[in-house]
């Protein structure tokens, strides 16, 4: 699941960044639907259910998810891995490997959709 | 022979012409930055340009006041083309009181704020002369010289506080000591024998003092960036949740379909849930 939060490098945020996608900081949720949605479209990346974090940023600061980050979250609602913060610790490797141990754990296979195997650098 | 004579010189002509153009070649590093300020300025210029003048006005950009000034590097007053302009360095327009021109000015007005700031004896936030003068009588040497060694020690230290003395972070120390007195005593060695005399030091006092009120105050001194206490962390915020931890819940709205909430505890039981957290920049 793709949660989307607050723009790593709008132009207009404290860090902007003049090369790739052109975006202004979104000042409402409403604002970041519109973003998301080109994000998700233009990256390709439909498949992946997403979800998108208000623009009170709540749930992107509880799990510190800026600018980018993995999680895996098991059955039973723990986590059974925490990426590091991204970029340098944004690792879908190491996403994939927890997946795979996660669906090995169950003796009913589990149906992989929405569970991402390959995961695009954002 | 001529035709080889020829030759050359087209051959001459021909790396001359690739010299120049790779003199006014940008990096591709620098090409894409440039195009994407443009790029920039298209969006702005798109979405506020209403009277379509090739500007772009504080009246027709809606967003906060300190977003129009940091896209404004020119500082005037209206975002144009201009702004994003290759080689448009962010500059000497911040803050208002920036010290334009001479650099070496800067370099020494830099120097003594620094200097300065342990002087404040009675810790009001404010120096006056006599602390000024107490100061630098306690770091003068006989001959009327700076002690450079007091006086790098009296300035603020900068790096960790608090952690292992000798060894390497005794070096460490060393070294940045030397530095600084290098540094100094290049910039205030008016006559060039290798000592700072005291007087070159206070003259500085008046200069610093713009508003000649005898004292210095908050506005003429650096902002100090509060120093953090050995031990004290940093204010990081909540720290991320770690693997055994639950997962905190959520409910948020799909992209899909905004007018439908998920909460992530939903999945627990079903199926685990893989979280990608990012954006589109």
């Amino acid at each position: 699941m793709l949660v989307y939060i607050k723009e790593a490098h709008a132009i207009d945020s404290k860090s902007p960044m003049f090369r790739g996608p052109v975006v202004e900081d979104p000042v409402t949720t409403e604002e970041r639907f519109g973003v998301a949605s080109k994000c998700v479209v233009d990256l390709g990346l439909d498949m992946i259910p997403a979800v998108i974090d208000k623009i009170d940023n709540k749930v992107g600061e509880a799990w510190q998810g800026w600018p980018d980050r993995l999680y895996l979250v098991g059955t039973d609602g723990k986590l059974s891995y925490a990426g590091g913060k991204g970029p340098f610790g944004f690792n879908p490797d190491e996403l994939e490997a927890a997946i795979r141990k996660e669906l090995a754990k169950k003796a009913v296979p589990v149906e992989a959709s929405g569970t991402p195997k390959k995961v695009r650098k954002l | 022979m001529k035709m080889l004579g020829l030759l050359g010189l087209v051959a001459l002509i021909a790396a001359d012409a690739q010299a120049q153009e790779r003199g006014s070649e940008r990096s591709p590093e620098a090409a894409r930055q440039s195009q994407g300020k443009n790029q920039v300025w298209n969006l702005l210029a798109r979405k506020y340009d209403r009277n379509q003048d090739g500007k772009v006005t504080p009246e027709e950009y809606p967003r906060e006041d300190s977003k129009f000034k940091s896209f404004d590097r020119n500082g005037d007053g209206v975002l144009s083309a201009k702004d994003f302009e290759n080689g448009g360095r962010r500059g000497n327009r911040q803050g208002g009181n920036r010290q334009r021109g001479n650099r070496e000015e800067m370099m020494k007005r830099m120097a003594i704020s620094i200097l300065i700031v342990p002087a404040d004896a009675n810790k009001d936030g404010a120096i006056s002369e006599k602390e000024w003068k107490a100061h630098i009588a306690g770091l003068t040497t006989k001959n009327g010289d700076v002690d450079m060694e007091k006086l790098t020690k009296s300035m603020p230290q900068r790096g960790r506080r608090g952690s292992r003395r000798g060894g390497q972070q005794g070096q460490d120390e060393k070294r940045m000591a030397e530095r600084r007195q290098r540094w100094l005593t290049s910039l205030f060695d008016g006559d060039r024998d290798g000592e700072i005399a005291v007087a070159e030091l206070s003259t500085w006092f008046a200069k610093v003092d713009k508003n000649q009120d005898g004292t210095l105050g908050k506005e003429e001194l650096p902002a100090r960036r509060p120093s953090r206490q050995a031990g004290q962390r940093r204010q990081a915020g909540p720290e991320a949740p770690k693997a055994g931890q639950v997962a905190p819940d959520f409910e948020l709205a799909w992209l899909a379909d905004k007018n439908k909430t998920v909460k992530l505890s939903s999945f627990q039981g079903s199926k685990p849930v893989a979280l990608i957290f990012g954006s589109y920049t």
